[in-house]
């Protein structure tokens, strides 16, 4: 067992000390005079991490926080819709979505009770690289959210009966989200991206779900949840020593059978400029979304780059929402990330604009894309996007679940938890010149994947940009 | 810049029914979580409520104001919410841009949302960027940028909110405006929040700041501050910062009162982009003054509340009726304690093309008349208002969700430190007072349906 101090909080101190300089909107109108300087930050109480691992090979990493008295257990397994079989693509979710519905001892709803007693609730979701199970309650049923949480793990039996409903709801479940333009926009584009990479999958295709049996999902169980690929993550207003014991009681005598989920091939490189439209007619919107594959979590590049995202497309004062919303009134809420999985990251950009704005917006969404790498970032807008970068941080850090989350994602990503003690500090820590360099690497606009969701009407202007095609099989 | 309104579409995989009730799972009990409170008001009217917490240099802030749908002019549907969004766009002092600037290079972030009953404005920071956020938020208290140029910018913005949350998306919130616009008998809880495009462009400059002169006046705002902060230092600084404000008189509130509906209303509608057909049936509360407010908010939760919920069990799982179910007192607008006049108590599913919304709701009918009748055992109730509870506190968790908390108690009640006597009132709640509830407000007469189901796939216009 080791103890590794968290110095997340600390460290955010030096990115958020200093007082609004007086230029920190030089390229614009300075700012009111009688406007009170930042003050002094104050020292933060570093949270301390506990890791160990459990007889079983699981790994156990613990956050004792104080205060709020509820705590949240993540346990996150290897294998997600990357893992998925061939031919069963997507079946992750369904995985995810029956895991809870009976244990060996269990009934669903004895499960979903039991947590209800403790003010707490369960739930799983597939994502690309992993299953996570998060359960939460009240800290005084610490050991019961620990108890259900390792039978669903171990446990989980998939009576005939659960899969036959949740089969029925998921396939009526996909007949409704396909009616939504971010879902026919998230498909499209996941489809151009990627291509064959199994990173394309968005959701399964109705035959994958029709085909699904309890064996192949109880088959799938066995595969990924195995102790030696496995981390639990348990944050919160815990008594260390009870919780270590229930672990061990909730965990305990969990083995490993079969061969471990196999690594998914690296994601793809970014392709020359894709134009996608999906007709969705009588749209009185267009879905934009821009993008392209990018570095891992693990990249040197990766903080000039989410302080890139920052300047941008991050939050009320960037340049997307700024020139878009602000400025053109085309769009509510136009939004840029970028996103890491295990085997590469993604960057997207995704604006909804009224039909006949639709050309307009992608033209100036390619603008801001291309000034990225064309000049360097000022001074003062790089202080405001590194400031807000690391007061998110500290922001999502205040919700234990949140840091629950963030630590597990860490592991699934390869990343070691000191990451998260390292954030602020490189943040802060990038220049200008490497936001640049990370706007030409990966904002220019002639290597982004574009994908329109609209209205018929609004194609033919798309063609100044390129020849746009219609979406693949 | 947003409605409060935050729910997805989820679809929650079901299976079958369970064996009736297993042996009782032990309720675990919490010590309630109290939040110490502090509270000023100055000359100017001007209320402020302060709530230290020392475990992270941070602060949460919001400013409510007395403000909302509900109390927005008559022909102006959508006012109050577009007015929220014109408090992002600068003042005389400090220009457009400001504002996002100042708080986010401070490390903080910040948002508003309009709601029936108020209007807020949040933020959350490092404690160093205190004074800075305190002045601007006195700066935009003490006016705004009227331009056309904003106000037609922000129509924009606000059509492409409207476009996104309603027009482009299946079952468009029909849940809440149109279950609404049919149960409620005053325009005031009838019409729609977000206001009608005819509406929104009739709005003029003029219109705008005399919205301003009477809803924004200090004696009908309060302010909630909550983390790395001394009271005594927080009343000072206020005091500097908005003690010059000139007092204006609050506003005269409107009778928003409505009384319980005697027969079933009932609205057919048509959805274009909706592949399953969806229901809503909302049930007329009384509001957050009524003395059965808490019992119906606990009622929502033993009906609605998750996995472990009646309607879930029996109708999702049991009957197979439904695909899924979500709702309870006050949504989806925010949650029971968010609200202070009349209000729905609201459920909505996605139910099976094999079954029809007279089916579900004489299915929903069944579920409720039992409680009616026979209450709720007190293994359940227990595990109920537990979930409840430990809800409340996971609302209260960041100090800016603290700090709304209390501002919003101290408008509704005059009294912020009832906030820390909810806990105690969520575990009064007995069977009798369920029975009660559902026997008086979760009645046929008193209920509101729309069915919403999937137009013909000829159709491309968008309802509504």
């Amino acid at each position: 067992m080791t103890t590794t101090r968290l110095t997340v909080l600390a460290a955010a101190l030096a990115g958020l000390l200093t007082a609004p300089s007086p230029g920190l909107a030089a390229e614009k109108k300075p700012l009111p005079r009688e406007l009170p300087p930042f003050g002094v930050d104050r020292p933060l109480p570093v949270p301390e991490l506990v890791r160990y691992t459990t007889p079983e090979g699981l790994t156990v990493w613990l956050v004792p926080r104080a205060g709020f008295p509820k705590l949240t257990a993540v346990l996150a397994v290897r294998g997600g819709s990357a893992a998925d079989p061939r031919g069963a693509e997507g079946l992750s979710e369904l995985l995810a979505a029956t895991l809870d519905e009976g244990t060996a001892t269990r009934t669903a709803r004895q499960i979903a009770e039991a947590l209800q007693a403790v003010g707490g609730s369960l739930a799983a979701v597939a994502g690309t690289d992993a299953i996570t199970l998060t359960a939460d309650g009240l800290a005084s049923g610490a050991e019961r959210v620990l108890e259900v949480l390792g039978d669903v793990a171990l446990n989980a039996a998939f009576p005939p009966a659960e899969v036959a409903l949740a089969r029925a709801n998921a396939l009526q479940g996909l007949q409704a989200r396909a009616s939504t333009p971010e879902f026919l926009a998230e498909k499209a584009f996941g489809a151009a991206v990627y291509g064959d990479h199994p990173y394309r999958t968005v959701a399964p295709e109705p035959a994958v779900l029709e085909a699904a049996t309890p064996a192949q999902l109880e088959a799938e169980h066995a595969r990924r949840f195995r102790p030696d690929a496995a981390l639990l993550v348990v944050t919160g207003a815990f008594d260390q020593v009870a919780v270590r014991t229930a672990i061990g009681r909730a965990f305990g005598g969990w083995k490993a059978a079969g061969a471990p989920v196999a690594e998914a091939p690296p994601s793809p490189p970014a392709r020359a400029r894709d134009l996608v439209f999906v007709a969705r007619p009588g749209s009185v919107q267009s879905n934009l979304v821009v993008g392209r594959p990018g570095p891992r979590l693990t990249d040197p590049d990766y903080f000039a780059i989410m302080v890139a995202n920052a300047v941008y497309g991050g939050g009320f004062a960037s340049r997307l929402t700024e020139n878009i919303r602000e400025d053109k009134g085309y769009t509510y809420s136009p939004d840029s990330s970028f996103a890491t999985r295990r085997q590469g990251g993604l960057l997207q950009v995704e604006a909804q604009v009224r039909n006949e704005v639709t050309a307009a917006a992608l033209l100036e969404i390619f603008y801001e894309l291309d000034r990225m790498g064309t000049a360097d970032v000022p001074a003062d807008e790089l202080r405001t996007a590194q400031r807000l970068e690391t007061g998110l941080y500290l922001y999502r850090n205040q919700l234990q679940a949140s840091q629950a989350r963030q630590l597990a994602s860490l592991w699934v990503k390869g990343a070691p938890p000191e990451f998260l003690g390292e954030y602020v500090p490189r943040i802060n820590a990038v220049t200008a010149a490497q936001v640049r360099a990370a706007g030409r690497a990966l904002f220019a606009s002639e290597r982004q994947t574009v994908v329109v969701v609209g209205d018929e009407s609004v194609r033919a202007a798309l063609e100044q940009f390129g020849p746009v095609r219609s979406p693949g099989p | 810049m947003v409605l409060a309104v935050s729910l997805a579409i989820s679809l929650a995989v079901a299976a079958p029914a369970a064996p009736a009730e297993a042996a009782a799972p032990e309720v675990a009990t919490a010590p309630s979580w109290r939040l110490p409170v502090s509270v000023k008001r100055l000359s100017n009217g001007l209320t402020v409520v302060v709530s230290p917490d020392r475990s992270s240099p941070t602060f949460g802030i919001s400013t409510v104001y007395r403000i909302g749908f509900r109390l927005e002019p008559k022909g102006r549907s959508g006012f109050a919410h577009l007015f929220e969004h014109m408090m992002f766009e600068g003042t005389p002092r400090s220009p457009k841009g400001t504002l996002m600037r100042v708080i986010q290079g401070g490390g903080g972030i910040l948002n508003g949302s309009t709601s029936h009953d108020f209007t807020n404005y949040v933020a959350t920071a490092p404690v160093s960027a205190l004074d800075a956020i305190l002045w601007l938020e006195a700066d935009r208290m003490r006016g705004l940028d009227f331009s056309a140029k904003n106000l037609e910018n922000q129509r924009d913005v606000v059509k492409e909110e409207i476009r996104v949350n309603v027009l482009n998306r299946p079952y468009g919130l029909f849940f809440w405006t149109d279950v609404a616009a049919t149960a409620f008998d005053r325009w005031e809880n009838a019409h729609d929040g977000y206001g009608s495009f005819a509406d929104l462009d009739a709005a003029s400059v003029g219109e705008v700041r005399k919205f301003f002169d009477t809803y924004y006046a200090p004696s009908n705002a309060v302010i909630g501050i909550a983390g790395d902060v001394e009271p005594r230092e927080v009343f000072a600084k206020v005091e500097r910062y908005f003690g010059a404000l000139p007092p204006r008189r609050a506003p005269a509130r409107p009778d928003v009162r409505e009384r319980p509906n005697t027969a079933e209303r009932w609205l057919q509608q048509e959805d274009p982009l909706a592949q399953v057909p969806g229901l809503a049936v909302g049930f007329k509360l009384p509001g957050g003054r009524d003395r059965d407010h808490v019992a119906a908010a606990v009622l929502g939760e033993v009906l609605a509340g998750g996995n472990a919920s009646r309607l879930y069990l029996e109708l999702v799982k049991g009957q197979e009726l439904l695909l899924q179910v979500e709702g309870g007192a006050n949504w989806p607008l925010g949650s029971p304690w968010e609200v202070e006049g009349p209000t729905l108590m609201t459920f909505f599913a996605l139910y099976k093309p094999t079954t029809d919304a007279r089916a579900v709701v004489t299915a929903l009918d069944e579920v409720v008349g039992r409680i009616a009748r026979e209450g709720v055992p007190a293994g359940e109730l227990a595990r109920v208002k537990t979930k409840l509870e430990s809800d409340l506190y996971s609302s209260w968790e960041q100090p800016i969700g603290r700090a709304d908390a209390l501002a919003v108690a101290q408008l509704f009640t005059g009294d912020a430190a009832s906030l820390n006597t909810l806990p105690a009132r969520i575990r009064a709640v007995s069977s009798d007072d369920l029975r009660r509830v559902a026997s008086t407000s979760l009645t046929a007469a008193n209920r509101t349906v729309v069915d919403r189901r999937p137009a013909p796939a000829a159709a491309a216009t968008p309802a509504r």
